[in-house]
């Protein structure tokens, strides 16, 4: 088994009520995500995947890289996996 | 004009008392629009070619001299009700005292509004006053009058009193603390109390001209040229502004604080004068964490449909402050990351206190920062620093130095100077991280490569919004592209620094092109000042600017060599995070970029100028 730290920023940390869960899955995001919402509930997994696919309009980081950029969703141990809502400034 | 302009550009000459106007010239308008367009314009064609008729070099302009010339700007976007985030003027000075070459700054609140309303779309103020100043106008009359009562007197007590002497409903002021009048090379100049046209020392050139401030007042009101076709679009840009998450939910919610964790967890948040990316303790200064903590209210600037602004209170403690606005995403990365100090109270105290004196939080921070890393290395003697404690993390050592510097205390004059000057006098110029003599911003472009093209080739020197790539690298707007490659950075750095150059000639906020784009804005100047302006017009007027700003400071002597980045963004890989081994291979993306831009060692040639409608 392989453990993952999801992270939360903005408003999914209020929606959720968690700053970070730890879960144990079997190394890909896929799974590593089902876990977590075991523990935050079922409508998490939205927040990553919409009609299968990992969304685009979120910003996904797999240890601070992108998703989109990441050449597997196969997860290291260890790995920590950052999710933010739509968000900007400057 | 159809519409957009009050029609009227004034010249206030503070060295014999004249006043005079002009009207705006629509030839002008069409190919620079106004604020940082038509300024640049009126920069080249009236002061600097006079200044050379007169066998003068530009080189030899003295930015706190009264040869320097100070301008305060709006656009037809400016103060239109119903136009997205229209709020806001711009700032310019013909050479900025910290950098050497154009000044520029950007400035939200009520004062651009105002400034039409009082009768002017433009102030320009040459020359410099014997005694303390200001300037009152008032439904489109303007004296200058007698501020001896008001030199000495911080931000907030002067707008208080000034606000108060002139009365009126649209009243605004704008104008120096006693950074600005001690010409602390990073002055401000504040206006609303706490917004500022915070960056390249605009505050020590306002100063240097012994104006204290300027106060606006009025009832006039832009005309519009189509006004059955700006309410149409009005109404829906607006609701397009509120549909989206950014500008509709996390701008208005968490306002620009919200990006310390995001870039944090990216690896380019800078730490500790940028000896690393990544701060594991960055969520104690974050925009969740304020918004959990010390803030209190929202303050939008005028006919802001966005409101980032922040209402914040310490309400004990040694750092208590019963009222303030801020801090925002730079001012605490710049006050906290920067100095490794993390505590958000202190953080906040030292952003008041930037704006009650007048100061530039990103330059103060990061000057401050310098100085720690100068300091536990060994090329600050402790005798130099008359007790300061200036190790990083140290709060009480991070507000103390905000005041000594407003007021060139002790060891505060040589932070006065800003960075690039302070680590010089030590023999150590690589800590300073700065381009052109600006400090860099809060992205530390080893996580974002094309944020460091855009700092090396800024015109204002290392600056976020000249060409904010981060938006794409980072926040996938308007999508989502590798950080970490420096492929392919040249061509977005380009647009990014030319679509700005129009926002900040239109004059309105940066933040609603996290929706808008170059044909909504062809759509806002045609229906509001009767252009006929496509998309590609546009983005021709952007690149225009920039290419007469750049050939402006090749006057001043800028050229390719000064396109570059500290050496510690060069030569030393990221040590920690995400980013871990990457530096910024800077030159690949210059060679590429010069191209795209037809500029040869970092000048435009004479047909580039030519093929944009450049006359010189």
């Amino acid at each position: 088994m392989v453990r993952v730290k999801f992270m939360l920023f903005a408003t999914l940390r209020e929606k959720y009520g968690h700053k970070e869960v730890t879960v144990e899955c079997d190394g890909t995001l896929r799974d590593a995500v089902l876990r977590a919402a075991e523990l935050l509930g079922p409508e998490f997994v939205s927040e990553v995947y919409e009609n299968g696919e990992v969304r685009r309009d979120r910003i996904i980081l797999v240890n601070g890289r992108h998703v989109q950029f990441l050449s597997s969703d196969r997860l290291e141990d260890g790995a920590v996996v950052s999710i933010f809502p739509p968000i900007a400034g400057g | 004009m159809k519409g957009g302009y009050m029609g009227k550009i004034l010249f206030v000459n503070l060295t014999d008392g004249t006043i005079r106007t002009e009207p705006v010239d629509p030839a002008v308008a069409e190919k620079y629009i106004g604020g940082k367009g038509y300024a640049l314009y009126v920069f080249y064609k009236k002061y600097l070619k006079e200044y050379m008729a007169k066998g003068l070099s530009p080189r030899d302009i003295d930015p706190l001299g009264p040869e320097n010339v100070l301008f305060f700007g709006t656009g037809p976007i400016t103060g239109v009700a119903g136009a997205p985030s229209p709020g806001r003027h711009h700032v310019m000075t013909l050479r900025s005292p910290l950098t050497g070459s154009v000044g520029s700054a950007n400035s939200g609140g009520e004062f651009g509004a105002y400034m039409k309303f009082a009768g002017y779309d433009m102030i320009f103020i040459e020359g410099a006053a014997e005694k303390p100043v200001y300037i009152e106008i008032v439904d489109g009359h303007v004296d200058i009058k007698d501020a001896s009562d008001l030199w000495g007197k911080n931000v907030f007590d002067t707008t208080r009193v000034l606000k108060a002497r002139v009365g009126g409903k649209n009243t605004s002021v704008a104008c120096i603390g006693p950074a600005g009048e001690n010409l602390v090379l990073f002055a401000n100049i504040m206006n609303d109390e706490h917004r500022a046209a915070g960056r390249t020392g605009v505050g020590a050139v306002m100063g240097s001209k012994k104006l204290k401030a300027i106060v606006v007042s009025g009832e006039q009101k832009p005309e519009i040229a189509d006004p059955e076709g700006f309410r149409e679009l009005s109404k829906s840009l607006v609701e397009r502004l509120r549909k989206n998450p950014v500008t509709g939910e996390g701008l208005p919610k968490y306002g620009t604080a919200i990006l310390i964790n995001i870039i944090n967890q990216a690896g380019a948040l800078p730490f500790k004068n940028w000896q690393s990316g990544y701060n594991p303790e960055a969520d104690k200064i974050s925009g969740e964490t304020l918004e959990r903590t010390y803030l209190i209210a929202r303050r939008p600037c005028w006919g802001c449909q966005i409101g980032c602004g922040r209402v914040t209170k310490v309400p004990s403690g040694p750092y208590q402050i019963l009222h303030t606005e801020g801090p925002e995403y730079e001012s605490i990365w710049a006050l906290g990351n920067a100095t490794g100090v993390m505590d958000l109270a202190a953080i906040i105290k030292a952003n008041h206190l930037c704006d009650e004196l007048g100061m530039d939080p990103i330059t103060m921070g990061s000057t401050i920062a310098c100085a720690m890393e100068l300091y536990e290395k060994g090329y600050i003697p402790a005798e130099d620093l008359q007790g300061l404690d200036l190790r990083f993390g140290n709060a009480a050592a991070l507000v103390e130095c905000v005041w000594r510097t407003a007021y060139k205390a002790g060891f505060g004059a040589k932070l006065a100077l800003g960075s690039k000057r302070l680590a010089e006098m030590y023999g150590a110029p690589e800590l300073s991280m700065s381009v052109k003599g600006l400090e860099m911003p809060a992205y530390d472009p080893r996580g974002a490569k094309g944020i460091g093209l855009n700092y090396a080739t800024a015109n204002r020197g290392g600056c976020h919004v000249t060409g904010y790539t981060i938006s794409p690298e980072i926040l996938g707007i308007p999508q989502k592209i590798d950080p970490l490659t420096p492929e392919g950075k040249a061509y977005w750095v380009k647009v990014f620094q030319d679509f700005t150059s129009v926002v900040n000639s239109a004059v309105n906020c940066l933040f609603v092109t996290f929706e808008l784009g170059a044909k909504d804005y062809a759509a806002l100047f045609n229906t509001i000042a009767g252009f006929n302006f496509t998309e590609q017009d546009v983005m021709t007027i952007g690149e225009r600017i920039y290419n007469l700003e750049r050939y402006i400071m090749s006057l001043y002597g800028f050229s390719a060599k000064d396109d570059t980045l500290p050496p510690r963004l060069l030569k030393e890989p990221m040590p920690e995070g995400p980013a871990k081994g990457q530096v910024v291979e800077l030159d690949k993306m210059l060679q590429e970029y010069y191209k795209l831009r037809g500029w040869v060692d970092g000048v435009p040639t004479k047909e580039k100028l030519k093929e944009l409608g450049i006359e010189l």
